[in-house]
């Protein structure tokens, strides 16, 4: 009988105690955090939950902090430390004594009437809130209310308020609305203007266009296949001048070469109107109806590159210390014919691409060291892995290699940093790299949110694995190979299915 | 059994108090300096009060041009990390112009600029920048320092990072719109 009694005591006291080990300030949150995610995590490394970018309302918990002890001294550490030679604040001594102590702020209370001794220990708890010292109250922040009489969820104008305004307000809007009396016309919709195209010869080709609402008369259309260059002549439209002519080996209806001529220029030539073909072939060599090519052998293709001298000479010098302690970036892009052509900094400290890229197929640039202002402080830091503007670029290069014609093989993006050098190569469907869906993918990876899931991603792992989880996670694409680059060879680094990272040798 | 009953008692206490890390946030820029990111089941918490100074609204003008900073401190979590940090919301009136050049706070209403952590002597607070129309160049390190109980610095360091200047506004690359020359002196308000 005692020993149950023990055993109930003891169970009592070890949660008791268990609980006091969190030295958690419970009053601040409550499980939004997720802890219960994390806590069941298996990964090793992140939670199995979707990555949805940062949070900026769900899951947080924002409250002001009036009156939390001035450190402000220990803040203006350069008074002891002005060139950062390495002087110790006081708090970094203390620091070194013994760990800051846990805070538990207790939960802030608003007095129920007012009372000047009380008054000036008011705190306000709501985000954005402000003391009335007249009133001894807490003053709800303003935010911007938007009108939307039509409820498309565009607004008209809007107004600051700490309480919705009269009539038809919301707390949210997606942009100016062009009709706030329609809700069929605004921003998406285009304010309901369409283009038309004049087609007076009715081949389908246009010679002029506009936006109206409506159709401007006889002979304008809504959809077109081009520019006409006859617009009198349905038998003339995309050429005028001599034939064109194409070729088409592997005969699955998309061309490999294409050119004017007056007459047949040869064996294997096919009359472009007789036989219109569907586009650019990506492989003339394999028969394929949707132009899907085989996956390119990336591994045999980075063998051939560390084989090539002037690509090893270029790499060396990306990887010199002295270039990753610069701090601006610098790389080199190749053209068609092989050439490695320098690209400096735009004038801040990224690097600025060609003002003509058609004739490129891939670049390399460096992400620099973090380095320290010696007069300033400031410590200067870049993300060691590429960027979302470095992904852009990477479906940017395929689609220029592709709309130019150069080399698929030779196509992708390098970085070099503290981390090493790294290729980024495409092997998505050629399907994405078509003009719509590259410049909606394009718009998509280098959106304001997205940069903002990058950066998050890189605040938890700003490695190989970060730059994974955002490819993943964030931007949710299998397009992308990543490709660690060494002197003795190269590795595919991906995530395996339980996210933890996989390195597959090149042979 | 009564001594597997105290085991599994003990095992519990010990799993329950392994959950989670509390480190200071001043921390964080060690995490960064290691390379190795925030560690899953890390609380980054402001322990010691560092944000307090900042919180607030801070005004000030220079280039002609007059900045009003909102800076909060929030709480985020994410993947399995919470993260004390300072975000700012802002308005840029340029009298250039005569209007607000660049406000946060309307529209897709987001913070443009975020914590990122205290240097490591504490001087300076360094926050990420990503302006609007960011992927034309609007984009960055931005630097703050408390000068005194009531005024404060800010600079940027402007990346500059563009995508494609061929879609930008005018075929150009976006003029910055915070300091980047020198630091701009606020006022708390």
């Amino acid at each position: 009988m005692k020993n149950k009694y023990f055993i109930l005591v003891f169970t009592f006291f070890c949660l008791l105690v268990g609980q006091s080990s969190y030295s958690q300030d419970w009053d601040d949150f409550d499980d939004d955090f997720g802890w219960d995610d994390f806590s069941n995590d298996d990964s090793g490394w992140y939670g199995d939950e979707d990555f949805t970018g940062p949070e900026w309302n769900g899951g947080v918990v924002v409250y002001n902090d009036y009156h939390a002890p001035d450190y402000s001294e220990y803040l203006n550490a350069d008074l002891y430390d002005p060139y950062n030679y390495g002087y110790q604040s006081p708090l970094e001594e203390d620091e070194q004594q013994e760990d800051p102590p846990v805070r538990t702020p207790t939960t802030p209370t608003t007095p129920a009437t007012p009372d000047p001794e009380v008054c000036s220990l008011v705190v306000c708890t709501e985000p954005g809130a402000t003391v009335d010292r007249n009133k001894c109250e807490c003053v709800a922040p303003q935010k911007p209310w938007y009108l939307d009489d039509d409820g498309d969820d565009y607004y008209a104008s809007y107004k600051f308020a700490s309480e919705k305004p009269s009539g038809n307000y919301k707390d949210s809007g997606i942009g100016l609305d062009c009709d706030d009396n329609d809700a069929s016309k605004n921003e998406g919709s285009e304010c309901g203007y369409k283009m038309w195209y004049l087609d007076w010869d009715g081949d389908g080709y246009h010679s002029d266009q506009t936006e109206e609402l409506n159709s401007p008369g006889v002979g304008w259309i809504l959809t077109t296949k081009g520019v006409d260059c006859d617009e009198m002549d349905p038998d003339k439209n995309y050429y005028c001048g001599d034939k064109m002519w194409y070729t088409d080996n592997d005969n699955d209806g998309w061309y490999a070469d294409l050119k004017g001529a007056p007459y047949n220029p040869g064996s294997g030539w096919i009359e472009y109107t007789a036989k219109p073909p569907k586009g650019q072939d990506c492989d003339d060599t394999k028969s394929s109806a949707n132009n899907i090519c085989a996956p390119l052998d990336d591994c045999a293709e980075i063998k051939k590159l560390l084989a090539n001298q002037k690509y090893r000479d270029m790499l060396a010098k990306l990887e010199d210390p002295n270039t990753l302690r610069l701090h601006y970036e610098t790389g080199y892009w190749q053209d068609k014919n092989g050439n490695y052509n320098e690209m400096i900094a735009n004038g801040e400290r990224a690097v600025a691409m060609p003002d003509d890229i058609s004739t490129m197929e891939n670049f390399n640039h460096v992400h620099m060291n973090d380095w320290k202002d010696l007069i300033t402080g400031e410590l200067h830091s870049s993300y060691p892995m590429p960027s979302p503007a470095d992904i852009a670029k990477l479906y940017g290069v395929n689609y220029n290699s592709r709309s130019n014609g150069l080399n698929l093989s030779n196509t992708y993006v390098g970085n070099t940093s503290y981390l090493g050098s790294f290729q980024m190569r495409y092997v998505g469907s050629p399907d994405n790299l078509s003009a719509v869906n590259f410049n909606k993918i394009y718009d998509t990876i280098v959106s304001d949110e997205s940069e903002a899931a990058y950066i998050l991603a890189m605040e938890q792992n700003p490695g190989v694995a970060g730059l994974l989880t955002f490819l993943k996670d964030a931007l949710k694409t299998s397009d992308i190979a990543l490709y660690k680059i060494e002197a003795t060879g190269a590795s595919k680094i991906e995530l395996d299915a339980n996210n933890k990272i996989k390195i597959t040798p090149c042979n | 059994m009564k001594k597997i009953t105290i085991l599994f008692i003990l095992l519990l206490f010990v799993l329950q108090s392994k959950a989670q890390n509390i480190v200071a946030v001043e921390k964080a820029v060690d995490y960064w300096d290691a390379g190795t990111g925030i560690p899953v089941g890390t609380y980054l918490k402001d322990i010691n009060n560092l944000f307090a100074p900042y919180v607030g609204t801070w005004k000030g003008t220079i280039n002609n041009k007059t900045y009003t900073f909102f800076i909060t401190k929030i709480t985020e979590s994410s993947n399995g990390r919470i993260v004390d940090k300072l975000i700012i919301y802002h308005t840029i009136f340029d009298h250039t112009v005569g209007y607000i050049i660049e406000d946060s706070r309307i529209g897709k209403a987001r913070p443009h600029i975020t914590g990122r952590f205290f240097q490591k002597n504490l001087a300076y607070y360094v926050l990420t920048y990503i302006g609007q129309n960011s992927k034309c160049g609007r984009n960055g390190e931005v630097f703050i320092k408390k000068a005194s109980a009531t005024t404060m610095l800010l600079k940027l360091s402007a990346y500059g990072e563009v995508g494609d200047v061929r879609r930008c506004p005018g075929g150009q690359k976006e003029v910055q719109v915070l300091p980047t020359e020198s630091f701009v002196t606020l006022t708390k308000q």
